[in-house]
């Protein structure tokens, strides 16, 4: 078989649902998940149906730096943990949810110029976290920005902001983090002085082939594909516009699209994405505008949700062309207009959209039907968040 | 054209590492390829493609580095220079050229036999010029002639830009000086690759030189008598070596772990014109040992390892094998053949330097002998030592602290603790020994109470030696003080990294942070 029939082969492309499908499907799997004691009074607006409960994870800076752990269902979001954690600038949760591995900002492990990532054991039942252990990035891989895992559990990727490279690191069979086996070093630089004198990767995504990684690079104005097969490799090259800065990613659930955010001129761009070839082929569309700081899809993949300071906007998207149809634009109530957004996620229904502001989380109902949002409530004070990640549960114990 | 050298091919198991075997400790940590470059330009297209393809070069020339600065390289490439090699003048030109790749023994020949000059370098033979020059280069002609570096005029030099492109330049005191200047004892692996050394000019060679070699039996030295031994090596080298006439001698005294017999001293000898015409400074020097116990031989103390070793014997990655009813050993064949030939084989070690601006205290000398004589379970401390060198003479002209990217021109003495052993079943034990023994000798009643552990830089010490580096030392938050100094070295250093490695490609453990 060679090697591209072999990549065919493995693209499992979900089977996409159309709304109605996934909403029936949601109830579905919500009915069956009832948390105990709770679902009277955590019910749909729209349906009066519970709301899945959760398990939410929160990442916070500061003087306090750690983990803060939330049962949440509905308006309802009860802290149940803190963990202590230096720096957690980005989660990711093994897609088993039996692990969640903190990324830690940091410039210096060990006295090493390195970052460090953490690995929690989740319990699957109270959601509460055990340290597994710390190991530490390759040198020189300073100020990590984002980490994501494998579908197949067995590796995660790390963009290094500041040291200007991705680390990838074996998943060892209890959940730990093995020595980092692949490193690729960025070299390079853009034109905005402030923001590209060096490479500054920040974001990666796994295509759907699972042995691919999309990678942003906001220093170089570059979108990468690494290669996983065989050892670490870079295999594709796409640049963008000049003082374009691509920042977030968020993949279409089909495989076939790629959003990135702009993160020095402002708005997305929409890029076709090969993933028998492993390459970012075309610019579908542009969209300029406000700044974006997170993306994310709806599950059924009708909606981008794009995230910002100002507000968070739904974007209708054709799933052939790629192109995006504003469909409805929620302001946010950031605290005296000056926080800051760092994380949007749908909750696995997709009835209830989280945003993750410093001063919290704000929630949104996603209507059924149209995928409008609803008005952004505070559901969890917390000061200086900086990254979340949500595990659906089946119940919570109260 | 590079000879590539992949995990499959049969070299790799050799090439991945160097001469000190700890490295690369885990499978992952080692390399994808090593690269053989055999000239300039072959480097640059090697070096091009590495960055381009997202890798990280680590650069080697003769593979000594004391730590884990070229082999822990995670899936990333060493450069290897160490076919770029020979020392002479090219066409047309005045000034000599040593390539990085040449192994220190084969330049010093290339040198003599050709112009009758030499490098003031190191006395291992197989280090190659490539680390040793770059990071300041010393040897027992270095308190006649000084530093090499201090002799050094230009470097070829391969860097890459902010663009990740490579850019090949020389370099001198009118081009590019500020990198020029961090190239003349900064240490390997900071900003670039240098291909070439070049010097306008070089000392002649001596005509002759006197070697002796003092003995000294633990079964005679008491304590108090190895503190007069200190006391009186000490002394010299702190006032009456300091005088012109003595520069050409220069003295290392090997304190083996009592584990050996005994402990000795080597002196080699000339006159600051190159002759052995009068031999007054060194029979002075010998009688201040003859009443502690010296005795003078044409023989060296044989110790086990450092640079007083004989032949290595079978060490690095050797296994027992049994054959039957015989036992045999499994070897590395390029261990075994260097074993053959005289050179160095492979193994496990620890070193660690501090620069003396004064002798021994007694305290210090007392600490010294403590730990020669520790017993730790399960460790063989028989090549466990601390070479003594004598220092200063022609290093501590003045001009040389601001010209160079060595600081160090006010000492007197540079030591060296090192450790040797073979299986890494014992790799505690000796990190233990020596860093206890450190530790414990910079924390007498002379240290400097805010950096007790450390020879930190002041009236006593003046810090440690890039070219033997110690991870250990990046414990301390001061770690950049102890080896460039508290004058701007280190700053200045910094902002040459900014301008001329801004991807920080060039990175290790101690390397130049941005």
């Amino acid at each position: 078989m060679n090697r591209n029939a072999e990549a065919h082969r493995r693209i499992a492309k979900p089977a996409l649902l159309n709304r109605r499908g996934f909403v029936q499907m949601a109830g579905m799997t919500a009915l069956g998940l009832q948390a105990k004691g709770l679902h009277s009074t955590f019910g749909s607006a729209n349906t009066g149906r519970p709301y899945s409960p959760h398990f939410v994870y929160v990442g916070v800076m500061g003087r306090t730096s750690g983990i803060h752990v939330f049962a949440a269902q509905g308006k309802q979001w009860r802290l149940l943990q803190v963990v202590a954690s230096e720096a957690p600038v980005s989660l990711a949760l093994h897609p088993s949810g039996g692990s969640l591995y903190v990324l830690n900002e940091v410039a210096e492990y060990r006295n090493l110029p390195r970052g460090s990532i953490e690995a929690y054991a989740v319990d699957t039942k109270t959601g509460m976290l055990t340290l597994l252990g710390r190991e530490a990035l390759a040198l020189s891989a300073t100020m990590p920005r984002h980490v994501a895992v494998a579908p197949d559990g067995r590796q995660l990727m790390v963009a290094v902001h500041g040291g200007g490279a991705y680390n990838l690191m074996p998943i060892l069979a209890d959940g730990r983090v093995g020595r980092v086996c692949g490193v690729v070093k960025e070299a390079g630089r853009g034109q905005v002085r402030e923001h590209q004198e060096t490479a500054h990767p920040q974001a990666v995504v796994f295509d759907s082939t699972g042995q691919r990684v999309i990678a942003s690079d906001l220093g170089t104005d570059r979108l990468s594909v690494l290669s996983l097969e065989g050892g670490l490799e870079l295999q594709e090259r796409y640049t963008m516009p000049v003082a374009s800065g691509p920042q977030h990613l968020a993949l279409h659930p089909s495989g076939h699209l790629l959003y990135v955010s702009h993160g020095l001129n402002g708005g997305l761009s929409a890029f076709g994405y090969d993933a028998t070839e492993g390459k970012v082929t075309e610019l579908r569309m542009r969209v300029p505008g406000q700044y974006v700081d997170a993306l994310a899809f709806h599950p059924v993949g009708d909606i981008l949700y794009a995230a910002s300071r100002g507000a968070t906007t739904a974007w209708r998207v054709d799933s052939l062309s790629g192109t995006l149809h504003p469909l409805q634009s929620r302001s946010m109530k950031l605290e005296n207009g000056r926080g800051k957004v760092h994380g949007v996620t749908l909750l696995r229904d997709g009835r209830e959209l989280a945003v993750l502001a410093s001063n919290g989380v704000l929630r949104m109902t996603v209507d059924e039907q149209s995928g409008c949002l609803g008005e952004p409530e505070l559901v969890a004070q917390i000061a200086n968040a900086r990254c979340f990640t949500i595990r659906q549960c089946e119940e919570i114990e109260v | 054209m590079a000879v590539v050298v992949s995990r499959q091919d049969l070299r790799y198991e050799s090439l991945k590492r160097g001469h000190n075997v700890r490295w690369p400790a885990f499978d992952e940590d080692g390399v994808s390829r090593i690269v053989l470059c055999e000239n300039a330009n072959d480097t640059a297209q090697a070096l091009q493609k590495i960055v381009g393809a997202g890798l990280r070069p680590t650069v080697r020339s003769g593979g000594h580095c004391y730590e884990d600065f070229v082999a822990n390289n995670p899936g990333g490439a060493i450069l290897d220079v160490s076919l770029l090699a020979g020392a002479g003048k090219r066409d047309n030109e005045s000034a000599y050229r040593i390539e990085s790749g040449t192994q220190l023994w084969g330049g010093y020949v290339e040198l003599y036999k050709r112009y009758g000059v030499t490098l003031p370098g190191g006395t291992c033979g197989t280090v190659g010029a490539g680390g040793h020059i770059c990071g300041g280069g010393y040897g027992l002609l270095s308190r006649l002639h000084g530093l090499s570096c201090d002799w050094l005029t230009a470097v070829d030099i391969l860097t890459v830009d902010a663009h990740g492109k490579v850019v090949a330049q020389t370099v001198d005191a009118h081009h590019e000086p500020a990198l020029f200047r961090a190239c003349r004892g900064a240490g390997g692996g900071n900003f670039g690759v240098i291909t070439s050394y070049i010097f306008e000019k070089l000392p002649s060679a001596p005509a002759e030189v006197m070697i002796a070699h003092v003995q000294f039996l633990w079964a005679d030295t008491t304590l108090e008598r190895f503190v007069q031994i200190m006391t009186i090596f000490g002394e010299y080298w702190e006032t009456r070596g300091q005088e012109t006439d003595t520069w050409g001698m220069f003295g290392v005294l090997t304190v083996s772990h009592q584990s050996n017999a005994g402990f000795g001293m080597s002196v080699q000898f000339c006159n600051p014109d190159g002759t052995c015409r009068d031999l007054t400074v060194l029979n002075d020097y010998l009688g201040r040992f003859a009443r502690c116990g010296g005795v003078t031989t044409t023989t060296r103390a044989v110790t086990a390892s450092g640079s007083g070793a004989a032949q290595n014997t079978a060490a690095g990655q050797s296994q027992e094998v049994c054959l039957g009813t015989h036992t045999v050993q499994r070897r590395n064949w390029l261990d075994a053949t260097a074993d053959e030939a005289g050179g160095p084989g492979g193994e496990r070690a620890k070193y660690k330097s501090a620069y003396f601006k004064r002798g021994f205290t007694e305290a210090e000398a007392r600490c010294i002998y403590k730990h020669m004589h520790r017993v730790i379970p399960g460790a063989n401390l028989r090549s466990s030592m601390v070479e003594i060198d004598s220092y200063g003479g022609a290093i501590n002209r003045k001009g040389m602290a601001e010209t160079t990217a060595v600081v160090q021109r006010s000492s007197v003495i540079k030591i060296q603790p090192m450790t040797y052993w073979n299986g890494s079943e014992e790799d505690v034990a000796h990190k233990q020994w020596i860093e206890e023994f450190y530790t414990e000798l910079f924390s007498g009643p002379d240290a400097d109470p805010r950096h007790l552990g450390t020879p930190y830089p002041g009236d006593h010490y003046q810090g440690c030696y890039i070219n033997y580096p110690d991870k250990d030392m990046l414990a301390y938050p001061y770690w950049t003080e102890l080896y460039y100094g508290v004058s701007g070295l280190y700053p200045f250093l910094q902002e040459v990294k900014r301008q001329y490695d801004p991807n920080n490609i060039f990175h290790h453990a101690m390397s130049v942070r941005i």
